[in-house]
């Protein structure tokens, strides 16, 4: 069978349709850093490139698996490191990223979403944000053009940037930690407001997540209504008085440990 | 060249490098399985629950082309296995199911913590189940059923099983 002049058009739509939904699978981190740059969208668990509850994702898609690492590599995290796994790996060490993790979704999506893909969507409601920034982590990130780069975590939540990949991410030194939030309701759900706060030798630093769009640092610094962001599911005033709360809570817990 | 294999309750299935649909789409819509349920579309109720390599995660967020090369269990495969078929007795001897919607995602999830052998507090189980929604409310005798499917693994310390 051949095809007409007029299959012209109809046969690069299909082409179009074909590529922006097609999957690749790199076989090195360059090939994957080759593919990002030419547009590919990167996916680590892959939960918000499927949800409903989120915008489409543009295709084509780049899997991850096997190229960015899983797991402890020295002090550091494997990117594709799963939550469910990170809260094995966090759990006593580094309390408040283990309360956090456990705060997240529900088991079944812990068991796809990774740190990296966690961090890369960077959520309004993301309840890993405010302990990362409490505990000081880095991001270890790859750009388009192959370069890694080392980024304190919060720099790279709030900047411009341009199109990378998070390959590892050193959590800090483990401390004494807590974290407390409020989702609106029992069970899972996005955070309203949360609050994570780390012993340390120069005493507690408090981070606050979910209230505005970057995670805040609490220690030293007033409060007013301007700091939090104001949706449908939650008043700024409110938020305020939440967070008021969980830093009275958190405080209490860390002052518990022995030398707190 | 990039096309794939999926295996389905024991029978390899083919697929390509452009299935970007969810993978209970594809359960439900290509191979007619259609004991793989599915709610909310969002990983929050639990309904389409399968075991992907063993593991209990929502089909509903898995993109069928991240399945590739992997094992997936439906309930149906779940059943045919003697811990499944355990749990279901027990789903079955308490009526812990009304319209019976969710609980191919409870009993697949159940099975798991069962094969998996940690022992759990009633607090425990409750959040391992916190994935799974019941629109009919029935929590109170699927929570019994979890726990006597469990049997010894269940019931800790921190309240009544």
């Amino acid at each position: 069978m051949t095809g007409s002049a007029a299959d012209g058009p109809l046969l690069a739509t299909l082409a179009r349709t074909a590529e922006a939904t097609r999957w690749h699978r790199p076989g090195s981190l360059t090939e994957a850093a080759a593919l990002m740059a030419r547009g590919a969208t990167p996916v680590g668990g892959g939960t918000l490139v499927m949800s409903e509850a989120f915008d489409d994702v543009p295709g084509p898609y780049l899997d991850l698996r096997g190229v960015i690492p899983n797991g402890w590599h020295g002090d550091r995290v494997g990117a594709m490191t799963t939550l469910s796994a990170l809260l094995q790996m966090t759990e006593g060490r580094w309390p408040a990223i283990a309360e956090a993790v456990r705060a997240t979704a529900n088991p079944g999506v812990r068991r796809l979403a990774t740190i990296g893909g966690t961090i890369a969507a960077r959520l309004a409601g993301c309840d890993l944000a405010a302990p990362l920034a409490a505990y000081g982590a880095l991001v270890i990130s790859v750009g388009a053009d192959g370069a890694a780069c080392e980024t304190p975590f919060i720099e790279f939540w709030c900047g411009a940037r341009g199109p990378c990949l998070i390959t590892e991410v050193v959590l800090g030194p483990p401390r004494p930690g807590a974290y407390r939030r409020y989702g609106g309701r029992c069970g899972p759900a996005p955070a309203l407001a949360g609050v994570a706060g780390v012993a340390g030798a120069g005493g507690i630093e408090l981070w606050a997540g979910a209230v505005a769009d970057r995670p805040l640092r609490l220690t030293g610094r007033p409060l007013a209504d301007g700091d939090m962001r104001e949706d449908l599911r939650c008043s700024a005033r409110h938020r305020l008085r939440l967070v008021r709360a969980f830093i009275a809570e958190v405080t209490s817990v860390l002052l518990e440990y022995p030398g707190g | 060249m990039g096309e794939g294999w999926v295996d389905v309750d024991g029978i390899r299935r083919a697929v390509g490098v452009s299935d970007a649909k969810p993978l209970a789409r594809w359960l439900r819509d290509d191979l007619a399985a259609t004991q793989v349920k599915v709610g909310c579309g969002e990983g929050a109720c639990g309904a389409c629950t399968v075991l992907l390599d063993g593991v209990p995660v929502p089909s509903c967020l898995v993109p069928l082309a991240r399945a590739r090369g992997r094992q997936v269990s439906t309930i149906r495969a779940v059943l045919e296995s003697e811990r499944g078929g355990r749990v279901a007795e027990a789903f079955a001897a308490r009526s812990a199911l009304q319209c019976g919607f969710c609980t191919p995602g409870f009993v697949v999830t159940v099975t798991y913590l069962l094969g998996r052998g940690l022992p759990l507090t009633p607090g425990e189980l409750l959040a391992e189940l916190s994935g799974h929604l019941c629109r009919c409310t029935g929590y109170q005798q699927i929570l019994l059923a979890a726990a006597d499917a469990l049997g010894d693994l269940a019931g800790g310390p921190d309240g009544a099983g």
